[in-house]
């Protein structure tokens, strides 16, 4: 579904993407991993169209999106999370969801009440009146994926939606997201928080420095050595349990 | 097509308009730098200044040039006093704020001056108003030359303050990183109104130098407004020498163009130039690419 | 309530005015003030509704001013015509600044200040062409009648505002509640989050502009026909860009009241102000910048924002 071929990209004199190359298939749950300043949301950043690429290509259920504007983008079927929530602070969370929506639906009425299905599935249904402005982070979380999702996406880029969320919060948001993969929707995701990769990917990918260093199933990668490595540098291989066990 | 004659002259008569336009730009982009607000009272403020300078003359007949060393102080004072009791409280979170408050107190020094002072333009007079210097072949204005030595004397002095006073290692602490100044204990309000006042006094000096040349109404604060932001946007917000560079680019601008254009189409050179720069290079000349 | 019945409700209540008056004074005062809150609501599309702040939007007024004042008197067009005709002018002047505004990426203050470049830019073309009269301006000569949209009888531009504003109310609530209003309305919280959702950012800013100018053309249009004179400072100068900002921060960008509302509290100010003060040059606009710096200062989100919190707190007392 999602093919990304020898993506590059340099900011002045840091490489922050280096022949990056790899494939979702339809329906995957896949999960981007790597420590920080790794490249993975220059990725998500290039590949939805708000950064252009230096070198590479990346498709898009057949179609080559490397030059499309990040609107195009959506509308061809591929919605984006951000890393820092960014609602529409002075519309209501119902408000807000609308607006991804009406991708879809032109008339008003309708798209307020896809809205309303969709925020009562991401358990936003108390709050759909109140202006997105004073919202938790988890709430803010789920309208970020509120919205997305009310855009009917084929897939789904999710930046660090389970970043500065507790335990439980993170528990409640798991189901959610298989509901959605359920729902026909493919998922790939940005994460450091362990627990929600190793619980909900299918397969994952390692990014080092901008390179790929690993792909794989969740046991198999978390275990490779290149890849504790790269998290905590040389001879860290004693702690690999704790990065497994995470 | 104007021959060599009178394209020298024009041009540096260019220059010396455009150091005064340096001197107004420091200020504004002094402001830009550090509050990372436009200030639409600039030009407003500047005739405020006019006004102050030309009072002192017509009441008590001090020169223009001693009267800076009273216009300067009370412009900052009153920079200071702008930016700590009206300015910095607008803000509640949105930029706009900021862009509208400026604008008010612009429209509402425009107009006290309509209204205190009438349409009418008032110059002053003074001995050396139309003296000459001698430079070869070409004659420049005395009070114009002085201008130009004040403003490089000038920007010259803002660069000392930055670089070698604390303020100025303060001011550039907060420009560039206020939550940062903030912990290490520097009083970010007491900076920013600091920051304004100094931007505001250069207003002081302009004034002081435009006067033995120029006249003064209450238009000309809008006058001045644009061709502010136009410096301040050509040589790079947040750029000193970006400020005297684009000013003197600006004035030689509008000599040529008054040579060439006319005296009224002239102006359409320097806001075509403004537009120009915003659409294509919003950094300006010497301002970093973000 | 639906915003349907309340418009119509409120322009019923409007309807009567002019025969409820005696006076010429207050006719004029209706007048203006509707011409005020129209001004307002076109500014309100771009500004309020879509974030975009234009510190020139005189410069789509003086557009539409002289297209109809020049197809009319060198064109013999007929006025009506030249209405219709100068909203299309300033629509076209919207693009224009839009494109070019919008394609570059300009927002916040630079977009501000680009829009003041452009006024003035006209403000210099229009003081030394031939066609539009250079420093001199243009005169409309008197030809009264309805045909001509130079109603003898003041009622009948009272009439013409009205609808003006009614026009700006059914397009402000269309905004409201439509597919076009909010995507604006997401473009002013937050563009990248926009354009992540699927909405063409350029293109609805640029259809935000263009219909904001339009109507402003429309303003500049009426403003002929009512003065029946126009010049460059008029026409382009700033206290028309003053005017359209000022009324809807008074009342509440954004909302679909706010431009009535605030052109209303301005226009009652102005008057009480000329009353006391007799006329003295300035002093109107002295009180307008005062007006402006106090309500960023204490009453960001307007009249409108203040009426909504004694709302809520009404509703919070009656539990």
């Amino acid at each position: 579904m999602l093919k990304t071929h020898n993506i590059s990209k340099s900011f002045g004199g840091l490489k922050a993407l280096d022949a990056v190359t790899l494939e979702v298939a339809d329906g995957e749950i896949v999960a981007v991993i790597g420590p920080n300043g790794a490249g993975k949301t220059t990725l998500f950043s290039v590949v939805a169209g708000f950064m252009p690429a230096d070198k590479g290509t990346v498709t898009f259920n057949g179609t080559d999106i490397s030059h499309e504007p990040p609107h195009r983008i959506c509308q061809l079927g591929l919605a984006r999370t951000f890393q820092i929530a960014r609602p529409f602070a002075g519309l209501s969370v119902r408000e807000n969801i609308a607006v991804g929506a009406h991708l879809h639906i032109a008339r008003r009425e309708e798209a307020l009440a896809k809205a309303t299905d969709v925020g009562a599935m991401l358990g936003l249904g108390d709050i759909l009146e109140q202006r997105a402005e004073g919202l938790s982070v988890a709430s803010r979380k789920r309208l970020e994926l509120a919205r997305a999702l009310a855009t009917a996406p084929k897939l789904l880029l999710l930046d660090e939606i389970f970043a500065g969320l507790n335990p439980t919060e993170v528990e409640e948001i798991l189901p959610v997201i298989r509901e959605i993969r359920e729902r026909g929707v493919t998922i790939v995701l940005v994460e450091h928080v362990m627990r929600a990769v190793m619980r909900l990917s299918d397969r994952v990918v390692v990014l080092n420095n901008g390179k790929l260093i690993a792909a794989g199933l969740p046991d198999a990668v978390v275990s490779n050595a290149r890849v504790i490595e790269a998290y905590l540098g040389t001879g860290g291989t004693k702690d690999k349990a704790q990065v497994a066990g995470a | 097509m104007p021959d060599l004659d009178l394209l020298v002259p024009s041009a540096i008569n260019g220059l010396t308009t455009g150091a005064i336009y340096a001197v107004i730009a420091l200020g504004l982009t002094l402001i830009y730098g550090v509050l990372h607000i436009i200030n639409f009272a600039h030009g407003s403020l500047l005739m405020l200044a006019m006004y102050g300078v030309f009072f002192l003359h017509s009441l008590f007949g001090i020169d223009p040039y001693v009267a800076s060393l009273i216009m300067v102080p009370a412009m900052f004072v009153l920079g200071y006093s702008l930016q700590r009791g009206v300015i910095g409280h607008a803000s509640h979170g949105k930029d706009e704020n900021i862009l509208l408050v400026t604008l008010g107190l612009a429209i509402v020094i425009d107009n006290l001056a309509l209204y205190l002072w009438r349409s009418d333009t008032r110059i002053i007079d003074t001995p050396y108003a139309f003296a000459t210097f001698e430079f070869g072949p070409v004659l420049v204005s005395t009070p114009k030359l002085i201008a130009l030595f004040a403003a490089v004397a000038i920007a010259a002095l803002f660069w000392l303050m930055m670089m070698r006073t604390d303020l100025g290692k303060a001011i550039r602490a907060v420009a560039k990183e206020k939550t940062g100044a903030q912990l290490v204990g520097i009083n970010v309000e007491h900076v920013y109104a600091m920051s304004f006042g100094l931007g505001i006094a250069c207003l002081g000096a302009a004034a002081c130098l435009l006067l033995p040349t120029f006249y003064v109404s209450p238009q000309v604060g809008s006058a001045f407004v644009l061709i502010a932001f136009t410096v301040v946007v050509l040589g790079g917000m947040g750029s000193f020498t970006g400020a005297v560079l684009g000013g003197l680019i600006i004035g030689v601008t509008e000599s040529l163009g008054g040579l060439y254009l006319g005296e009224s189409l002239g102006q359409i050179g320097i806001f075509v130039l403004f537009i120009l720069v915003l659409l294509f290079r919003p950094t300006g000349l010497m301002g970093q690419r973000t | 309530m639906k915003p349907v019945y309340a418009i119509t409700i409120v322009l019923i209540l409007m309807l009567p005015f002019p025969w409820l008056v005696q006076s010429e004074f207050f006719l004029n005062f209706g007048i203006m003030l509707l011409f005020s809150a129209f001004l307002g609501q076109a500014w309100n599309v771009l500004g309020g509704y879509g974030g975009q702040f234009s510190f020139g939007h005189v410069a789509f007024f003086g557009t539409g001013a002289y297209t109809t004042a020049v197809l009319q008197t060198a064109f013999g067009i007929n006025p009506w015509v030249g209405f219709v005709l100068a909203g299309c002018a300033g629509g076209g002047m919207g693009l224009v600044v839009g494109f070019l505004s919008f394609r570059f990426g300009l927002k916040g203050a630079y977009f501000a200040l680009v829009t003041l470049a452009f006024a003035e830019v006209l403000r210099i073309l229009a003081n030394t062409a031939d066609f539009t009269g250079a420093g001199v301006g243009i005169l409309i000569p008197l030809d009264q009648g309805a045909a001509n949209l130079q109603f003898a009888n003041k009622t009948g531009f009272f009439l013409l505002a009205l609808a003006l504003v009614a026009l700006g109310l059914f397009i402000t609530a269309h905004l409201d509640r439509s597919r076009f209003g909010a995507r604006l309305m997401a473009v002013r919280e937050n563009e990248d989050a926009a354009m992540a959702l699927g909405v063409n950012v350029f293109a609805i800013k640029l259809r935000a502009i263009s219909l904001s100018a339009a109507l402003t053309g429309l303003a500049g249009a009426f403003y002929t026909q009512f003065f029946l004179y126009l010049d460059p400072t008029i026409a382009y100068g700033p206290t028309v860009s003053i005017e359209a900002l000022l009324v809807p921060i008074i009342g509440g960008t954004g909302t679909l009241f706010g431009p009535l509302l605030g052109a209303a509290a301005l226009h009652t100010i102005s008057e009480i102000t000329n009353h006391v003060a007799a006329d003295a040059p300035g002093l109107n606009l002295i009180v307008y910048g005062a007006l402006l710096v106090l309500m960023v200062l204490f009453l960001p989100s307007g009249l409108s924002g203040l009426l909504a919190r004694l709302r809520r707190r009404k509703t919070d007392l009656g539990e």
